[in-house]
């Protein structure tokens, strides 16, 4: 078990004051610092997982990571849900404006418009109609819009 | 003779909450399922399972061929469709009575009226209950002559595109300018073909700001009809309802019992069968009609709570000609409440379908609060159906003390491998635009389209973690790590 994170407290700060103040596994009421809460724990010394005000945490035992991903950055034309393309809606080559539907998702039962991030032209298409996608996989690359001469 | 072997037509939560009153009376139950579903907790309920296609659900929960030859082969004499895919199906009601069994449901003909939303609004009108305008676009061959958005402007309104088949908001668009119609209706048609079978849609005046409330009602298919009182299923997000409760929290007594009286007539005018729901929009002043769902619906264990029914068993004994409606009507209320979806889905992330293992499920055990729940601790949720996992019921006495018991059992629950809307139900129940009971069904794209789920300061996640490391046991435990003995244990451990 790594310590790093336990003793990372810097000499100068005082001591974390905690103390539990009940445990009625997976039930767990905390005093840190004068404030009281609950949370859910559950797992082991290795990886346990922490429930709090409906959202879950993981702890190890040298870091704090909670689950969720960087959101991409937007003009990212990946598919921000895994499901099914069940539309393509332009075709390489094609100039499309900002806010244009390129292609549709369907998850869940439930529809999703792509839209461009922006004008410009379509330079590649990684999927067709009926594919599957997971999230991150890339849907369409766009270039920057041609110039008029 | 009473039939004993009945077939849930459903998957998820839906036929685990189904399974559970069958079982009770005393029903063998039989779980019809698709390849992606065989490990589910579902079909391990049931006392016997078939297989009948794979993942996509047009090939085997909406197959009713697949459905009705998987019933053939057990020997089935009866089937209940739960809510979502068949369940407001004409066709299947048909095709269950054809092989002879009992369909625990309304009759095909009932189904067919007033699933078809165009129908509906024509029966509703004809029983006085009040209707929004609404109009049926023209079909593709004739939307080059733009004449007839001529009355659309004339409502001088925000438009609502609604499936004729629809239901649970699916194949539903909002119009706020007319030169989105066109793709809106494209759009809804498809997601309506996807979901229901048939891309047929409506327009209708959208009414806003308005509070969705519904009457639960039940026909014993002779004329008697009960009703269950309403619930309020305001809180929604794009026509997803996010929070139920029953009743509805502060309705003019008057509005109430006129409101009942026009659910009661419509589903009196066709001698209504089985579980039903008329639903309406109140813009405050007036109350319209929205639809009925000729099924039960997902939010039914509110109204269960307060007026100490099960209506899986009413369904059941109407279905099976032992219900005695006109005792019911006289049941006087219990109380409030509450009833919050957890759906796999990113509240931080415009609501995205969220897919993973549940490497942590657990429950609370509480007074007053209700799991339905169609998942287990190491169950895949996979992105083949709606998202919906468990739902959480509290009830109390009051409205406050139905709310303060809701959050206190989502705080002591913990689900983990996917992220759901939990989070997010919990700050909406805590806000004052909770508290208030006047929502309306917009509010939450409006004022919570930014939401973003509170973290926990790095001193109380290094307090967690060292907490942990003296109470929980070294190698993983499956939920109940360690007995009681650890309670009240001293205080400053550091260093």
């Amino acid at each position: 078990m790594s310590r790093s994170q336990l003793d990372g407290i810097e000499p100068s700060q005082p001591p974390l004051q905690w103390k539990v103040i009940e445990w009625i596994p997976p039930l767990l009421t905390l005093e840190v610092e004068g404030v009281v809460r609950s949370v859910v724990l559950s797992g082991s010394t290795h990886k346990a997982q922490v429930g709090w005000r409906g959202q879950s945490f993981s702890i190890g035992t040298s870091r704090i990571e909670s689950k969720r991903s960087e959101p991409s950055a937007s003009g990212d034309l990946s598919a921000p849900m895994p499901g099914t393309v069940i539309e393509v809606k332009v075709s390489v080559g094609e100039q499309v404006s900002a806010g244009q539907v390129l292609m549709v998702l369907e998850a869940m039962k439930m529809e999703m418009a792509i839209r461009s991030p922006r004008d410009g032209s379509i330079r590649s298409i990684s999927v067709t109609r009926g594919d599957p996608v997971v999230a991150g996989s890339m849907l369409v690359e766009l270039d920057p819009p041609q110039e008029p001469e | 003779m009473t039939p004993s072997r009945v077939l849930v037509a459903n998957r998820g939560e839906c036929a685990c909450r189904i399974i559970r009153t069958l079982s009770a009376l005393g029903l063998e139950t039989v779980a019809i399922h698709s390849e992606a579903d065989r490990n589910a907790r579902f079909v391990e309920a049931a006392d016997h399972s078939r297989e009948i296609g794979p993942a996509s659900p047009s090939h085997s929960y909406l197959d009713i061929d697949r459905i009705i030859e998987a019933g053939r082969e057990v020997e089935v004499d009866a089937v209940h469709p739960g809510w979502g895919f068949l369940s407001e199906s004409p066709e299947l009601a048909r095709r269950v009575e054809q092989e002879g069994w009992t369909y625990i449901g309304p009759t095909a003909e009932q189904a067919l009226q007033l699933g078809d939303k165009t129908q509906a609004r024509a029966l509703a009108l004809a029983s006085k209950v009040p209707c929004a305008p609404s109009l049926v676009p023209p079909g593709p061959e004739s939307t080059e002559d733009p004449s007839w958005t001529r009355e659309l402007k004339g409502w001088n309104s925000p438009l609502l595109i609604k499936a004729t088949r629809g239901g649970g908001g699916k194949g539903m668009r909002i119009v706020r300018h007319l030169d989105q119609l066109e793709e809106s209706i494209e759009s809804a048609q498809r997601e309506a073909l996807a979901a229901f079978g048939d891309d047929s849609v409506f327009i209708e005046k959208l009414i806003e700001p308005a509070r969705h409330i519904e009457v639960q009602l039940i026909g014993d298919g002779l004329g008697e009809v009960a009703i269950l009182g309403d619930r309020e299923c305001t809180l929604q997000r794009r026509h997803q309802k996010l929070i139920e409760e029953s009743p509805a929290p502060s309705l003019p007594p008057r509005l109430r019992s006129d409101m009942h009286e026009a659910a009661r007539r419509l589903a009196q005018s066709v001698r209504y069968r089985g579980a039903g729901t008329v639903e309406f929009l109140f813009d405050g002043e007036q109350f319209y009609f929205l639809e009925m769902n000729t099924r039960l619906q997902v939010e039914h264990p509110v109204t269960e709570q307060v007026h100490g029914v099960d209506i899986v068993k009413l369904q059941w004994q109407v279905a099976t000609g032992q219900a005695q409606l006109a005792q019911l009507d006289a049941n006087s209320t219990n109380g409030h409440a509450i009833e919050v979806r957890i759906n796999a889905e990113d509240p931080a992330a415009d609501f995205l379908p969220s897919v993973g293992t549940l490497n942590r499920c657990l429950w609370p055990q509480m007074d007053g609060v209700r799991i339905d729940s169609g998942v287990r601790q190491g169950d895949r949720i996979t992105p083949h159906y709606d998202p919906m996992l468990a739902k959480i019921i509290a009830h109390g006495e009051t409205r406050e003390d139905a709310t303060r018991r809701l959050v206190a059992a989502i705080e002591a629950t913990l689900i983990a491998g996917v992220e759901t809307t939990l989070p997010f139900c919990r700050d909406l129940l805590c806000s004052s635009d909770f508290a208030a009971g006047t929502a309306h069904t917009t509010l939450v794209e409006e004022k919570w389209g930014d939401w973003q789920a509170p973290q926990l300061e790095p001193i109380w996640l290094q307090a967690i973690e060292r907490a942990a490391r003296q109470l929980l046991r070294k190698s993983a435990g499956d939920g109940a790590e360690v007995a009681g003995c650890w309670q009240r244990l001293p205080g400053r451990i550091w260093p």
